[in-house]
């Protein structure tokens, strides 16, 4: 397992020599995408909440660091857009969580809400009046310095979107530190307790726990996370109206069911693939390639609903399960043929109650 | 402690026109082990969702060692020491047993101690391995839940429930789906258990109620129509026609 995972890291830090520009870009694009994807993961893999306007909080990260570099020119100001991104993101989510989850939203009605709010947002800063603040459908292109990353005034560089490998490696360093941190968050109490909440929610409340309060701080870490993510993209990403649009937060649910929801690869593996195989059939197909991604994905949810990593997992756990049920079967306690019977029969009263 | 662990004053709940729950007063003392019985649709499970604030009454109240928690919410009930285990086996599929418990155990810790803890501390493992023994699932902590059987599961739950450490534990069905052999292994597990907590168990199995009913509380149509032994229960006229009567 160890050596896998250098591999890989050492796959991440070689690519840029070996890769093609055009595919350093790409790539710096899907690690953005894939902390999305990661923190989207974390609310509807790990707790049962899916949120249909995911893409929202990204673009309030993306905006929050465009604007604080369009207004504010001091040393350090991309840090602190990124932080401003990240911690506006979790306001927000803390407050729409608040009315949410005490007022028992749950569901598709979680979803329906949540898809409102990217609306909203969408329209505003699509709106006239916000025009020279937000530059409308031109969004923030062009209008702001680019941001400055390293030691705030003694070692600085910068990212333009000319600027490949600065913005792989930025990009990159936040992609490992979100997986990290996910990785411990999953593993940790209170991972263990979201899958629980996805479970079985009412059972946890009668074992004393506020899950109002357990999944609005789920929601903030994964809106954080994702407001996050968009501040990275900054500079590889047209900030536009687009990122508060239903086809980018449609996007993200895509990458995680196709990954595989419940993993933490499997979201990060979804934004690659998808990006790829998108990118690749919009070069052949000018129109048609929408489509032919739709089927794709209705094609993943039918026949692999696991997603990618299932294909692993079921692989893996074949051999083992056929054993196992038959062993903890309900059968097994019972000795005799009557006894049998007497279960077979009372299963039979409690699905007719 | 005081004299009484649980009591409901006048308690009415109806659903539309049905009179669900009507007046009833009841009264609970401290490790006292009680069985409320019934037939179908007599108002034991809205009893007990009553107990634990899943609905709210249309009348009465409910005191908890005195205090009043008629209005509380349900995590808040469950905060001060009322456990209940439901009709149909609820567990956490995709947690293993040991985690289960383990959530159980942990259950009154504030929002902030669970995102910034570990649970996993000895004496929360000795106690959940304990409780495991007691339950007959000892030596399997890895095992998922989704892989137990029925009644595997319903001991999961009792043992979570136990995990808790309630004052007071609301037990729906706990035989429902067993085998008989395990219908009898559950009546010592609760025997056993309910030595020093408050328990109130729901059940139609008339053997463990044999083997069981030390008070027995009958429910008919949301009223209190009998309470005693399970012997003077079981010589009571009406009860035999509206309960006992019915299965011979």
């Amino acid at each position: 397992m160890r050596i896998i995972v250098l591999v890989v890291l050492f796959a991440m830090v070689g690519f840029p020599w070996v890769g093609g520009d055009y595919d350093v870009v790409l790539v710096s694009r899907v690690l953005c995408f894939a902390i999305l994807a990661l923190s989207l993961d974390l609310l509807w893999g790990y707790t049962g909440l899916l949120s249909f306007g995911h893409g929202a909080f990204f673009g309030i990260g993306a905006y929050s660091l465009g604007l604080t570099l369009k207004y504010l020119h001091f040393t350090g100001n991309a840090y602190v857009g990124i932080l401003v991104g990240t911690i506006g993101a979790v306001i927000i989510a803390v407050v729409l969580g608040y009315f949410l989850f005490y007022g028992r939203v749950s569901g598709i009605y979680f979803g329906i809400i949540t898809l409102a709010l990217t609306t909203i947002l969408f329209s505003i800063v699509n709106h006239p009046d916000a025009f020279y603040i937000a530059g409308g459908q031109n969004g923030l292109y062009g209008t702001f310095l680019k941001p400055r990353y390293g030691i705030p005034g003694i070692w600085e560089y910068q990212r333009t979107l000319t600027s490949n490998l600065a913005n792989y490696y930025t990009t990159m360093v936040g992609f490992l530190a979100a997986f990290v941190f996910c990785h411990y968050l999953v593993r940790s109490s209170f991972g263990k307790i979201l899958r629980a909440i996805q479970n079985n929610e009412e059972r946890l409340e009668y074992l004393g726990y506020n899950v109002a309060n357990l999944k609005i701080v789920i929601f903030a870490v994964a809106c954080g996370l994702a407001g996050f993510a968009g501040s990275l993209s900054v500079p590889i990403q047209f900030i536009g109206p687009t990122v508060f649009g239903l086809i980018f937060s449609t996007s993200v649910i895509i990458w995680v069911a196709v990954g595989g929801r419940g993993t933490l690869l499997g979201p990060a593996i979804g934004a690659l693939v998808v990006t790829y195989v998108e990118s690749w059939l919009s070069t052949q197909f000018a129109s048609l390639w929408v489509l032919f991604l739709g089927t794709f994905f209705i094609l993943v949810i039918v026949f692999q609903p696991d997603g990618i990593m299932g294909l692993q997992r079921r692989w893996r756990t074949r051999r083992l399960t056929t054993g196992a049920v038959m062993n903890h079967s309900i059968l097994s306690t019972a000795q005799d043929p009557k006894e049998i019977q007497d279960v077979v029969r009372s299963l039979g009263n409690k699905k007719s109650q | 402690m005081s004299s009484v662990a649980l009591e409901i004053k006048n308690l009415s709940k109806r659903f539309g026109g049905l009179q669900a729950i009507d007046h009833v007063n009841l009264t609970f003392k401290p490790w006292e082990l009680r069985c409320l019985i019934g037939p179908n649709g007599a108002g034991k499970t809205t009893l007990f969702n009553l107990i634990t604030g899943r609905i709210k009454p249309n009348e009465g109240r409910i005191l908890f060692e005195g205090k009043d928690i008629t209005r509380l919410k349900p995590h808040e009930i469950s905060r001060l020491g009322i456990a209940r285990k439901f009709q149909v086996p609820t567990v956490f599929d995709d947690l293993t047993i040991l985690e289960n418990l383990g959530i159980a155990a942990g259950g009154r810790q504030s929002v902030r101690s669970i995102v910034f803890s570990r649970w996993n501390e000895t004496s929360v493992l000795n106690r959940v391995r304990e409780i495991m023994d007691m339950v007959h699932l000892s030596g399997r902590g890895d095992q998922l839940a989704a892989t137990l059987s029925h009644g595997e599961k319903q001991w999961l739950e009792i043992g979570m429930v136990l995990a808790y450490r309630p004052r007071i534990m609301l037990l729906d069905e706990p035989t429902a789906g067993m085998s008989p052999s395990e219908t009898m292994e559950t009546s010592h597990i609760i025997r056993t258990i309910s030595q020093n907590v408050t328990t109130v168990v729901i059940e139609h199995d008339i053997k463990f109620l044999r083997e069981i009913a030390e008070n027995v509380t009958v429910l008919h149509r949301g009223a209190i129509i009998a309470e005693g032994t399970f012997e003077e229960i079981e010589n009571i006229a009406l009860v035999r026609e509206v309960y006992l009567g019915k299965r011979g």
